[in-house]
């Protein structure tokens, strides 16, 4: 479902992703973690068309990243971002942030459609027309979620889903995305530094450090911490 | 603890208005804190982040605040001008904010801003040892490749590194006070640790109050002195952090059962049943 082939990525003279391969099945549930700054968020973000310095090769749902055009990529795949102040347009509403995807899509429902995400989210219909800056930092977070199932995509790259949200929202969202890939038979690229979101999200996960893939491992593979390098021992000693 | 508290807060509300009248998002919190390390958790939307930006005098401009004491070191914060604030908060409160890029400049240099931060704390520094100071502190705070981060601009740096930016930042201001807000929610927790260390240290060794806001029951328990926990814009209980695994409230208690762990069982995680109960009692 998710295919990248040697993947490449520079920032000027700097290597952020140094020759990633990784194939994530349709349905399954894919995890990437590892050291800051060794390239995660640059996986995903060069997966949606969002980096431009870039070699090797990406498909999603047998669509090449490189020359799909985004509106007609966007409707398989979506992504949540690291940062979701960031993300959100600050002069948009919730209301209209959430819908406008929908709206460039030109769908039907959107209003209804708006709603119903809202209760997904646990966010009742009073927010709708309040702005980001208006919302506390788990909040955006619930509404970039939101917003990124809009289009009902067959594909969803979450950076850090849940690093901004309280254990107990964390695990009613945790669990509804659950819902969703069962439901909808959604494949999900996840990236998170917490290695028990992963070990109960994730059925397979690659590590990262400085640039480049250290090890992948299956769920049963970490939790007999069976791994290979020095790096993910330490990561889960620590945990 | 000395005998004045550093911070010292009693009955803070804010409310905003909406078009159904006035919500109050913090109703009636009050605590005192010395040099020591308070946690604050709670659910998302409690007044965390509010009650941190009432006690730094950074609200935003709608925001309708009221409170019966607010101090920050023998400083009543409600009658001092807004000159006097702004002092403040440059030379002896710091704060890191929950969206770290947000709150750098996106169009300076992140060494630029770093540089600038220590001769804030300090104006006899010359800009030679400033580079080199904050170089040091980069490195400090486990950033691979400091001389390379030292010139990129905010939006050129990972999640984590943008996180690790602010706390370098704030930690060679040297404040009396630093409220740092999910300071380290990007980082693995080898990292987490050693950054936590850094603040640990200017708490030890400089006396420094430190209020860290974080969602991290773990990080929280085994770095703070003291634990308060934070729902619906109150505080539902205060406890030494060393005990949040022998809470007694059912909210706080339900926290601790909703957590995920590397070895836990598949399926469904455990959620809260919110007691509307929780809300006046
Ligand atoms: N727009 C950019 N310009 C220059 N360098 C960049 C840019 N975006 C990312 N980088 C660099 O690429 C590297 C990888 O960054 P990336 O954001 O992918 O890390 P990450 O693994 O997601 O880290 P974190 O866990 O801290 O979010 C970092 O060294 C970062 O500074
Ligand atoms: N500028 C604003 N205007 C209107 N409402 C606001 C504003 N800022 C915050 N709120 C509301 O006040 C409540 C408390 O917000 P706050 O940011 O303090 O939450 P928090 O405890 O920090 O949550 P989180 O853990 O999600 O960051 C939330 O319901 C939020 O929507
Ligand atoms: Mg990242
Ligand atoms: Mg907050």
């Amino acid at each position: 479902m998710i295919d990248v082939r040697n993947v490449t990525v520079r920032f000027g003279d700097a290597v952020a992703v140094a020759d990633v391969s990784l194939h994530v099945r349709p349905g399954e549930s894919f995890g990437l973690v590892g050291e800051s700054g060794s390239g995660k968020s640059t996986i995903l973000r060069t997966a949606v068309g969002l980096t431009s310095d870039w070699s090797g090769e990406i498909t999603i749902d047998g669509y090449d990243a490189k020359s799909t055009p985004t509106r007609e990529l966007a409707q398989r795949v979506q992504m949540v971002f690291q940062d979701p102040y960031a993300s959100l347009h600050p002069r948009f509403t919730v209301g209209r942030a959430i819908a406008e995807p929908m709206r460039i899509q030109k769908m039907a429902g959107i209003e209804e459609r708006v709603d119903e995400l809202l209760r997904l989210i646990g966010l009742d219909a009073s927010f709708r027309s309040r702005y980001p800056h208006e919302l506390s930092g788990g909040q955006r977070q619930r509404v970039a979620i939101a917003r990124a199932l809009a289009l009902q995509p067959k594909v969803l790259l979450l950076d850090e889903p849940t690093s901004a949200l309280d254990v107990s929202v964390q695990a009613e969202i945790l669990n509804l995305l659950e819902d969703l890939r069962a439901e909808l038979d959604l494949t999900f690229l996840i990236v998170s530094h917490n290695l028990a979101v992963i070990s109960h999200m994730c059925d397979r996960l690659m590590v990262m450090q400085d640039s480049r893939a250290v090890e992948v491992l299956t769920r049963e593979q970490l939790r007999a911490r069976e791994f290979s390098s020095p790096y993910t021992r330490k990561l889960l000693e620590a945990a | 603890m000395s005998a004045a508290p550093l911070v010292s807060i009693e009955n803070l509300r804010i409310a905003f208005e909406r078009d159904a009248g006035p919500v109050e998002a913090v109703r009636g919190v009050s605590f005192e804190f010395g040099r020591e390390r308070l946690g604050i958790v709670g659910e998302s939307g409690s007044g965390k982040s509010l009650t941190a930006r009432a006690l730094m005098g950074v609200l935003p401009g709608h925001a309708r605040l009221s409170v019966d004491r607010m101090e920050f070191d023998g400083i009543d914060l409600t009658r001092v001008s807004t000159r006097t604030r702004r002092k403040l908060r440059g030379e002896r409160m710091g704060m890191i904010l929950q969206d770290p890029k947000f709150s750098l400049n996106p169009v300076l240099r992140v060494g630029t801003q770093i540089v600038e931060s220590i001769r804030i704390g300090d104006p006899r520094v010359s800009r030679r040892a400033a580079r080199l100071k904050a170089l040091e502190t980069l490195e400090a705070v486990q950033i691979r490749n400091p001389e390379r981060v030292f010139k990129q601009y905010p939006h050129e740096v990972s999640g984590g590194m943008g996180q690790r930016v602010m706390i370098a930042m704030m930690v060679v201001r040297q404040p009396a006070l630093l409220i740092a807000d999910e300071p380290t929610s990007a980082l693995d927790v080898t990292v987490q640790d050693q950054v936590m260390s850094i603040l640990d240290e200017a708490v030890g060794e400089r006396g420094m109050g430190l209020m860290l806001i974080s969602h991290d029951l773990r990080l929280v328990s085994r770095f703070c002195d003291r634990v308060i926990i934070m729902y619906a814009g109150r505080v539902l209980e205060t406890l030494p952090a060393g005990k949040l695994a022998e809470a007694q409230h059912p909210y706080t208690r339900g926290l601790i059962a909703c957590m995920p762990s590397v070895d836990g069982p598949p399926g469904r995680l455990p959620v809260l049943r919110r007691d509307p109960e929780w809300l006046t009692s």
